[in-house]
């Protein structure tokens, strides 16, 4: 396992494509800086569209993630101690809003919750509760696509990370609850905070479900994406707006890559 | 704890677990403050016995107590009673320490006391406490990554003992370690269960691990105790060559001649340390260790007592010299230089010499 033997066994010729895959990655945002008229760019990110867009894009996206989270993890750990056929089923269901587009997300939402849909017919009826084009429908549709991201990575940790932990503190007395918080979910605590970040962001990102779901109302349902989409389409403040709002997205998704580097489990006594 | 008998064993189990076409049918008993080794080889059954013991497996039939409160009781398939690993006041300790990483070795230490209501610094207390009398006074702060095996596997022990468990299953504890270190390790395990009384079962394959920390040996053999009792007798005194080979010595088995000497059933004689008071014709067992197996000349008169004829099977190194098997399953131990000199190899024929003087004879 030594550092400097391992570049060596790469076939040469590999370098080119793998370049050509970091360019297709990283130019793209190249241009997009390179489009930015600086000088314009206070006043577009400050506009009142924008700020609206980036606070109902934070708030739905922490509130997605948190609703993620709290049955997120469950279902992790579920399909993680279940046996292979039930764990392999239960997994592939939770893989399905990840290789389905999410505008059929964003459909099959509406159908499911919209006003004549399956369950939203009777919350409607029964609690005078109408979910489509609120902001609650935006979190939907962002947890909707972003809880594979949180139940995919942090079952994979919990896979590997085992139960022989767990049996040992059995043995020592613990019960499940105080195995659950201070073994189970410790022990994975990479994992978790990996999968978190990958849902919020992706939570942050989302488009074509909340578009279908929840629509495009500023203040209540056009998030980030949204106001880009609308800015870029000559609506409302214009493509410069579109690339400054645009910049900001890129500027957060740079903070939560740093802040997830910078993470590290702290010793504990 | 609660519930306790007085006068009850520390531990009482008979239990019968089928996986697949293996079947272990086993019963055991430890009485307070005492150290039970079960010895057996791979595949005898020792970890279903260990695992059925602390409740990770349910068995077909059986019961498994601990001072009088049953935790296992399963009979005509159904189990009535079936109480989990946390509430079982049974403690386990396997090769692997199985160190919580996320955690100092103090906090690793104080995690049963925590777990089973103590206040963190009266527990964290405790733990340090533990870690000096395991030889680790200085690493209260370290994590498990910062340990090496040894020192992980002291923690690990500090941590089963400092959550005072009725009875403590140890499952092989010096298995993954390096042979200097398990000598400290197991010295360290003897010392700690001696101090603190602790009623263990050790399940093992290392004879070494059942006469240092055990009181008395269950010998397992395809999932049934073949034999039971104090170490010396059982060792000492095989009842037949598995545990014999167990036991690292040679058993001969036959009758007694009218000068007190044992003859074999192939006509072999061996005399021993000091007769055995026994009438002509009663069972006769005798003991000898493989270093005291010796090559000779063919001796000039036949049916020299001590002394006979036979064939070399396989040949292997062996720490000291070179062991060597012959066709009557007499291992024997030779110096290296000795069998050069001979030529000795596979399917040679050869004459083998144990003085009386190391032979131990016994009725049965």
């Amino acid at each position: 396992m030594t550092r400097h033997g391992a570049a060596g066994r790469i076939p040469r010729p590999l370098y080119v494509p793998a370049a050509l895959g970091l360019a297709l990655l990283l130019l793209p945002i190249v241009g997009l800086v390179a489009r930015a008229d600086w000088s314009r760019m206070p006043a577009a990110i400050t506009s009142v569209e924008a700020l609206d867009a980036l606070g109902l894009s934070l708030r739905t996206g922490l509130a997605a993630t948190a609703v993620c989270l709290v049955v997120g993890i469950p279902l992790a750990l579920v399909i993680a101690r279940s046996g292979p056929r039930v764990g392999g089923f239960l997994r592939a269901l939770t893989t399905l809003p990840l290789v389905l587009p999410p505008m059929v997300g964003g459909i099959a939402l509406l159908y499911l919750l919209g006003r004549n849909g399956l369950a939203g017919a009777y919350l409607d009826l029964a609690f005078g509760i109408r979910l489509p084009f609120t902001t609650t429908a935006v979190v939907i549709a962002q947890a909707f696509v972003a809880l594979p991201f949180l139940v995919i990575s942090l079952e994979g940790a919990l896979r590997s990370a085992g139960t022989r932990f767990e049996a040992v503190a059995a043995t020592l007395g613990a019960g499940r609850w105080r195995i659950f918080w201070q073994i189970t979910l410790p022990l994975v605590a990479p994992g978790l905070v990996a999968g978190t970040v990958l849902c919020f962001a992706r939570a942050l990102g989302e488009f074509g479900a909340t578009a279908l779901f929840a629509g495009n109302a500023q203040g209540v349902t056009r998030t980030m994406p949204l106001a880009i989409y609308t800015a870029f389409n000559g609506a409302g403040v214009g493509q410069d707006s579109a690339v400054a709002l645009s910049l900001l997205l890129v500027a957060v998704a740079i903070v939560i890559l740093l802040l997830m580097r910078g993470w590290r489990p702290e010793v504990k006594l | 704890m609660a519930g306790a008998a007085v006068g009850a064993p520390a531990l009482e189990a008979q239990v019968r677990v089928r996986r697949g076409d293996f079947v272990l049918d086993a019963a055991v008993r430890v009485e307070p403050g005492e150290v039970l080794a079960v010895l057996g080889p791979n595949g005898s059954g020792k970890s279903t016995l260990l695992a059925t013991l602390a409740g990770l497996i349910v068995p077909e039939e059986g019961m498994v107590s601990v001072f009088g409160r049953p935790l296992t009781l399963v009979a005509g398939g159904a189990a009535s009673v079936r109480v989990p690993a946390e509430r079982r006041g049974v403690g386990l300790l396997g090769q692997d320490a199985l160190l919580f990483p996320h955690l100092s070795a103090a906090a690793n230490v104080a995690f049963g006391r925590r777990a089973q209501g103590a206040r963190k610094a009266a527990a964290l207390q405790v733990a340090v406490d533990w870690l000096e009398a395991v030889g680790l006074p200085d690493y209260a702060g370290r994590r498990p990554h910062e340990l090496s095996g040894g020192q992980q596997q002291r923690v690990a022990i500090a941590r089963a003992l400092a959550a005072r468990p009725d009875v403590l299953l140890l499952d092989e504890p010096m298995g993954a370690l390096d042979v200097q270190t398990a000598v400290l390790i197991r010295d360290l395990l003897r010392e700690q269960l001696r101090a603190n009384g602790t009623s263990a079962v050790v399940v093992t394959h290392d004879v070494l691990d059942a006469m240092v920390l055990a009181d008395r040996i269950a010998i397992l053999h395809d999932g049934r105790i073949v034999d039971e009792g104090a170490v010396a007798t059982v060792l000492g005194r095989p009842r037949n060559a598995f545990i014999a080979a167990l036991a690292g010595v040679n058993l001969v088995q036959g009758r007694a001649a009218s000068d007190g000497a044992l003859e074999t059933d192939d006509g072999r004689r061996f005399a021993g340390r000091a007769p055995v008071a026994v009438a002509a014709g009663a069972l006769l067992a005798g003991a000898f260790r493989p270093s005291a197996v010796a090559l000779v000349a063919a001796p000039a008169a036949a049916g020299h007592a001590n002394c006979w004829r036979t064939t070399v099977t396989s040949l292997d190194a062996a720490a000291g010299g070179i062991r060597l098997v012959t066709s009557d399953g007499v291992a024997a131990e030779l110096p290296a230089a000795e069998v050069a000199r001979v030529g000795l190899r596979a399917g040679a024929e050869v004459w083998l010499q144990v003085t009386p003087a190391d032979i131990t004879l016994w009725e049965g």
